[in-house]
């Protein structure tokens, strides 16, 4: 645990009302915390979720959750914390798949990139970047969380490892296999041979 | 395609995840092999790309950035 969550910086927030002292102390440490991730599992939810109202819950609940916790988490608390909001984010997401309401708020699928894009042209970056994003939206979560903690939110291995209770060795794995089946993904919309 | 390297072995080189040992027979095998370069150029091509993605992925969120408040607490910045 890192100090600055024993000793939170009592200039950083001023509570309205003051709590009780115990629970001041609490809710000033996860309130640093939140000053120091907060953007970016709010970023890392949003890219999950595609929707960033219900990735502002996310993030409230995340640090709610870490702001009424009896003890404080075990291990690094920046992996926790991806741990817990990822976590509840799959939550919604199968919640979606089999509420009808969200279909049409669904993505469904790769749009015009097949008709605009036709065998050998190249694609302008930003389109390929689009197209990046797309496919990592739709592959299966054990690449996509990989893949997103590492170049999107630049976690270490051991961060990435702890973060989705996965050994180091797992997390190359899904590292490798992932930025294949991107690879291979992007290889075929685009009209690539290999 | 009949090099002696795989492509998950030419990721792990990319990415740096290889052990000491594999990782300088790849190398070595790429110095001498246009295909295997070609595609660990696409490769370090596709990690630079997604290692640029943030603001792709999640260009409504930074109307969110900055918020004032947590909950009952004010932030003062």
């Amino acid at each position: 645990m890192t100090d600055s969550r024993r000793e939170p910086d009592p200039t950083v927030v001023s509570p309205l009302p003051l709590p009780e002292t115990q629970m001041a102390a609490a809710h000033q440490s996860a309130t640093t915390v939140y000053q120091t991730f907060g953007d970016a599992i709010r970023r890392f939810c949003a890219n999950y979720l595609k929707d960033e109202a219900a990735a502002q819950d996310v993030v409230q609940e995340t640090f709610a959750k870490l702001a009424t916790a009896e003890a404080p988490p075990a291990g690094e608390l920046k992996p926790w914390l991806y741990r817990v909001a990822r976590n509840r984010c799959l939550d919604l997401l199968r919640r979606r798949q089999v509420s009808p309401t969200y279909a049409g708020g669904m993505r469904t699928g790769f749009d015009a990139a097949g008709s605009t894009a036709g065998p050998g042209t190249r694609l302008a970056r930003e389109e390929r970047q689009r197209l990046i994003g797309e496919i990592i939206d739709r592959m299966p979560d054990e690449y996509r969380s990989v893949l997103l903690l590492k170049h999107v939110e630049n976690l270490s291995r051991a961060e990435i490892a702890a973060a989705l209770e996965i050994s180091e060795a797992a997390v190359k794995g899904r590292l490798v296999r992932g930025a294949e089946y991107l690879s291979q993904e992007l290889a075929q919309i685009t009209g690539i041979a290999r | 395609m009949s090099c002696p390297v795989s492509r998950d072995q030419l990721w792990e080189w990319v990415y740096g995840e290889g052990d000491e040992h594999e990782s300088a027979a790849v190398a070595a095998h790429v110095e001498s092999c246009d295909s295997c370069r070609a595609s660990a150029a696409e490769m370090r091509a596709l990690i630079e790309d997604m290692s640029s993605l943030g603001s792709v992925l999640t260009p409504a969120v930074r109307a969110l950035e900055n918020p004032e408040r947590i909950g009952r607490y004010r932030i003062h910045r």
